[in-house]
């Protein structure tokens, strides 16, 4: 099989990208006969769009050229109109709540597989320590939806994901100045590891978003009140997970890899795709994602002076792939629930400042405790899908939990 | 923290609706991956709910929610639409049956048309009745329902 090179392959021509609305308004994705990786990969890409965007403005801030202003203007809207066309995938039958099972099921499945393949071992900690705090949202989640919609978070996961307790999520809240961690450098970092940091902390900022807009919807207090928790973890997690990206890299080198990160992306879920009419919009996005890239590099080019060639792989790594991580996370909650950061690294002894932080944020209760304790009271024991046996950690056993 | 204790919530009429929602989409599944006789009785049973589900609603959800909130007339009576289109399509299902031809595409019609009205009335009648009824009121009613469900029951 030829290889696909991102550099070579022409797509779309830049001039032929606009659509209309009734193109962007995407036929959405059927729930309940969907392969819920299918959700997932437009989650991903929602995301991923949504920092195009974003960047972009923030780049267009500090851009003093308006000939080069404009330019990015015509991209930026392009990839506006792609994050409709992405995230109007999305069922208008399933709640926010639902919707936001699948975003913790996106941060599970997508930061395993981004764990498993990163070939730094500093970056590769951080994404399996930042996955178990993901795995126990889901968790935690998965209780108030039975408890508040009467349904089964199984539904949604569709045995693909196990749903039980991870790190505890009380103790997520740790002191800021320890979320941040040290970052690659732009001049060893082996190409993959810039992508990897780049999505993961794409998908952390949509769901940071995505929780902060649709948690006070919900009128029940305890609802309120865990997509509060939550989402502060998940701004916890974007700072984790952006200060892994060297600050040195140049804005125009910063274009770069966002434009090959989504033409990867776009390629590794058209691959995977079962969906043959979803499949067609990654298609046609990987085809456009191919001119902004080029673009990209002729920016950087003529701006930096250097070519996009340093800091790109040489050949477009193994696709992204949505797949069970069952094992993998059982043998993280074996062997990692009980770190916690201490300056840039790990630890696990709770410290002065972690025990400080705690006993601030956490002194009226937890509403991710009491979402479990409120479950428990009404239906006799929380709500879990272990499909691989017990719990790997004694003390996070079921039994142990309806004893209580 | 506002509910900082445990208490056992009693299960109110929007809990009693959501759970049938759940089940209702559930039979939904269970009739469409189902074959034969056990796809007879699983569309029987969907049948069955759907009329007494409906049913009950219009007699007491409806009203108290026309009476009740915002619009509360033009809300429900988009509703009451729905579920007369809903109910068409159940009758001409039940009388060609699940062996017939026309039967799946119909049956999709049918699952698409009653998850779409649901939603609507988890999001348009069952949220604001919740902000709306005081918690005990919603606790009686719950009884009425399921009282009523089977009375309906008993005489179809």
């Amino acid at each position: 099989m030829k290889l696909f090179n991102p550099l070579t392959e022409k797509g779309i021509p830049l001039d032929q990208h606009l659509r209309t609305w009734r193109e962007l308004d995407s036929e959405p994705i059927d729930p309940d006969t969907a392969d819920p990786y299918t959700i997932c990969r437009a989650i991903v890409m929602n995301g991923i769009e949504v920092e195009a965007v974003f960047f972009g403005h923030h780049l267009a801030r500090v851009c003093t050229d308006m000939e080069l202003k404009r330019e990015l203007a015509y991209t930026r809207y392009i990839e506006a109109q792609q994050q409709k066309a992405v995230n109007w995938l999305l069922p208008p039958i399933a709640s926010p709540l639902q919707t936001t099972i699948a975003y913790e099921q996106v941060a599970v499945d997508l930061t395993s597989w981004v764990a498993r393949m990163e070939p730094d071992p500093y970056l590769r900690q951080a994404y399996e320590f930042g996955v178990l705090e993901d795995f126990d949202h889901l968790y935690r989640y998965a209780n108030l939806f039975e408890m508040i919609e009467r349904r089964k978070a199984e539904k949604v996961v569709d045995s693909l994901t196990e749903v039980m307790p991870g790190r505890p999520t009380r103790l997520h809240h740790r002191h800021p100045a320890d979320n941040v961690r040290d970052h690659y450098d732009k001049d060893t970092a082996n190409p993959l590891s810039r992508l990897h940091a780049l999505t993961v902390m794409s998908a952390e900022q949509q769901t940071m978003n995505f929780y902060m807009n649709v948690g006070p919807q919900y009128m029940e207090p305890i609802a309120r009140q865990l997509y509060i928790e939550i989402g502060m973890i998940e701004q916890e997690h974007v700072t984790h997970y952006e200060s892994l990206v060297d600050p040195g890299e140049t804005w125009w080198e910063r274009l770069v890899t966002h434009e090959y990160n989504e033409v990867y992306l776009y390629y590794s879920f058209m691959r995977q795709e079962t969906d043959p009419r979803v499949k067609a919009i990654w298609e046609l996005h990987l085809n456009m994602e191919l001119a902004h890239l080029h673009a990209a590099c002729d920016l950087m080019r003529r701006m930096d002076g250097r070519e996009p060639e340093e800091i790109l792989p040489r050949e477009l790594p193994e696709p992204v792939k949505f797949e069970p991580n069952k094992e993998f996370l059982r043998e993280l909650l074996a062997t990692q629930i009980d770190l916690t950061t201490l300056g840039t690294g790990y630890v696990r002894e709770a410290h002065e400042r972690f025990e400080r932080m705690q006993q601030e944020i956490n002194r009226d209760g937890s509403p991710s405790e009491e979402v479990i304790d409120m479950h428990g009271a009404e239906f006799g024991s929380d709500y879990r899908v272990e499909t691989e046996g017990q719990h790997p950690v004694e003390g996070l056993r079921q039994m142990a939990e309806a004893q209580r | 923290m506002r509910a900082a204790t445990t208490v056992v919530r009693q299960k109110d009429l929007i809990d009693v609706l959501l759970e049938q929602h759940a089940l209702i989409e559930e039979l939904f599944q269970l009739v469409e991956t189902s074959r034969g006789k056990a796809k007879k009785e699983a569309f029987t049973e969907l049948a069955a709910l759907l009329q007494a589900h409906e049913e009950a609603e219009a007699e007491i959800v409806h009203p108290l929610a026309a009476a009740t909130i915002d619009a509360g007339i033009e809300v429900t009576q988009e509703r009451l639409e729905e579920e007369a289109e809903a109910k068409e399509l159940l009758a001409q299902l039940i009388k060609s049956g699940p062996g017939s031809a026309a039967f799946d595409d119909d049956f999709q019609q049918l699952r698409a048309s009653v998850l779409e009205h649901a939603v609507h009335e988890e999001r348009y009648e069952f949220k604001h009745l919740r902000a709306s009824q005081p918690p005990e009121t919603l606790v009686e009613l719950a009884d009425k329902f399921l009282k009523r469900q089977k009375r309906l029951a008993a005489t179809a």
